[in-house]
């Protein structure tokens, strides 16, 4: 069994609704949200990030404007839609029903 | 001391070092063909680009100026490898049936190979066709050509017919790989690799021909330009008349060793006529008429080659065609001569 893998696909599947709560009241562009991200060691290689942002954006959960930045290319400042939202707060309630579930499951065995 | 080349990622203009520059645009190409298929391909493409442009200026200040190997290393190392970044499919189950008929279209297909080539990679080819040294099809078309010839005139067809291998997908349809992006990514570092043994020697003849060049330049004027327009034309419409008179003798020389009594173009040449009544019939005579053949033949393709040259590019390599052609009209000679000894000592 590939450990790092495995782990790698759980932190894959929790991605989406971390990306949506870091821009939730709060517009971010790429590098703010991958810096948040490594800091709670959500993410490993920065490379996930791009095709996730774009899908999301693609799915209407997230639009973005542009900005120029001073020396360095202009920047994507993501922000979530009314749509993200709304998918957010179902997210929030999938997970902590997981959370809850997982954590009952690992402790009942443990006994 | 190092080469430096300047790029543009993302609007930004960077130096960066050869070798660092040539590692980056390796995995840009690996990242780019690995969302291929993927619609916002390039937005991704775009947003990582830009990405790298952002650490790659937190790793230059005025003391480092130049983008280096190891900067590049980090950088690739941050952002992962194509194969990790993929998004997950929204649909796992789509996902593999989109693989599946990808795998099953593996066939093979015969091209030249540009990557195994003596002469045109017809041997190469077929080699990586039958999965066989393509030594072995060399000696094959060699011992062939014994027979009437057949070899030269059956690889010559091949070589107009098979297409060459151009692209990497064709190249690896050519050894029966599959053709999917991993596939693509190995064979592409096997050429990085190669490319990077000849880029030293391939700079430094650049540079020679820059130099060769910048004189050439200097010593130009209009005269000689326009003499250089006109012996050019003059070498066009000799190249022109070589070919025809070349491709005319071997229609001549093809149809009196095939029918030697056909008129009218026994009197062009009466030799395998002449042979026939010196050389017994059988497999001697075969031999000495293939000698004989090829000791005929190979003056007029040397005639055409030289034709074709002066018609196209005077300047271009020869590369081993000259020197093949030489060694097969001494064994055309060596052939014939013993071939009619050993059938006068016979008699």
């Amino acid at each position: 069994m590939n450990l790092e893998n495995t782990k790698a696909q759980m932190r894959k599947g929790v991605l989406e609704l971390c990306i949506l709560s870091l821009l939730a009241g709060k517009e971010a562009y790429a590098s703010e949200i991958i810096e948040k991200l490594k800091a709670r060691k959500l993410l490993v290689v920065e490379g996930t990030i791009y095709p996730l942002l774009t899908r999301l954006k693609n799915d209407g959960l997230l639009s973005y404007r542009w900005e120029e930045s001073t020396g360095g290319p202009p920047r994507k400042y993501y922000k979530i839609t009314p749509l993200g939202e709304t998918v957010l707060s179902e997210l929030k309630k999938s997970w902590s029903n997981l959370v809850e579930s997982v954590n009952k499951l690992t402790e009942n065995n443990k006994n | 001391m190092k080469k430096t080349v300047t790029a543009n990622i993302s609007g930004i203009v960077f130096h960066i070092d050869e070798d660092a520059y040539e590692k980056l645009n390796n995995y840009l190409g690996n990242v780019r063909s690995h969302f291929s298929d993927d619609e916002s391909g390039n937005e991704i493409l775009s947003d990582i680009e830009s990405r790298i442009a952002e650490m790659l200026q937190d790793k230059i200040s005025s003391s480092k100026q130049v983008v280096t190997i190891q900067d590049i290393d980090v950088i690739i190392s941050q952002l992962g490898q194509p194969g990790q970044m993929k998004d997950e499919d929204p649909d796992p189950g789509t996902g593999q049936q989109k693989e599946s008929p990808k795998t099953e279209k593996t066939s093979k297909r015969l091209y030249r190979d540009p990557d195994n080539q003596m002469l045109s990679g017809v041997c190469g080819g077929i080699g990586a066709y039958f999965n066989v040294d393509p030594t072995w099809i060399r000696i094959a078309f060699i011992l062939l050509t014994l027979l009437y010839s057949s070899g030269i005139i059956a690889y010559i067809i091949l070589w107009i017919v098979v297409p060459k291998a151009r692209t990497t997908a064709e190249k690896l349809e050519m050894r029966g790989e599959k053709v999917n992006i991993s596939n693509i990514e190995k064979s592409f570092k096997e050429e990085m690799e190669g490319v990077k043994t000849n880029i030293d020697n391939l700079s430094k003849e650049a540079g020679e021909k820059f130099k060769k060049k910048r004189n050439d330049e200097e010593a130009s004027n209009t005269l000689a330009n326009i003499l250089g327009a006109l012996l050019k034309a003059i070498g066009i419409i000799l190249g022109i008349a070589l070919v025809m008179a070349g491709l005319f003798m071997m229609v001549t020389i093809i149809i009196s060793f095939i029918a030697p009594g056909v008129e009218p173009f026994s009197y062009f040449l009466r030799v395998p006529y002449l042979l026939q009544d010196i050389i017994q019939p059988g497999w001697l005579s075969a031999i000495a008429f293939t000698g004989l053949l090829l000791t005929i033949v190979i003056p007029v393709i040397g005639l055409i080659y030289l034709g074709a040259k002066l018609i196209f590019d005077i300047n271009s390599k020869s590369g081993s065609l000259p020197i093949i052609l030489v060694l097969l009209w001494v064994l055309g000679i060596i052939v014939f001569v013993l071939a009619v000894i050993k059938s006068v000592v016979l008699i």
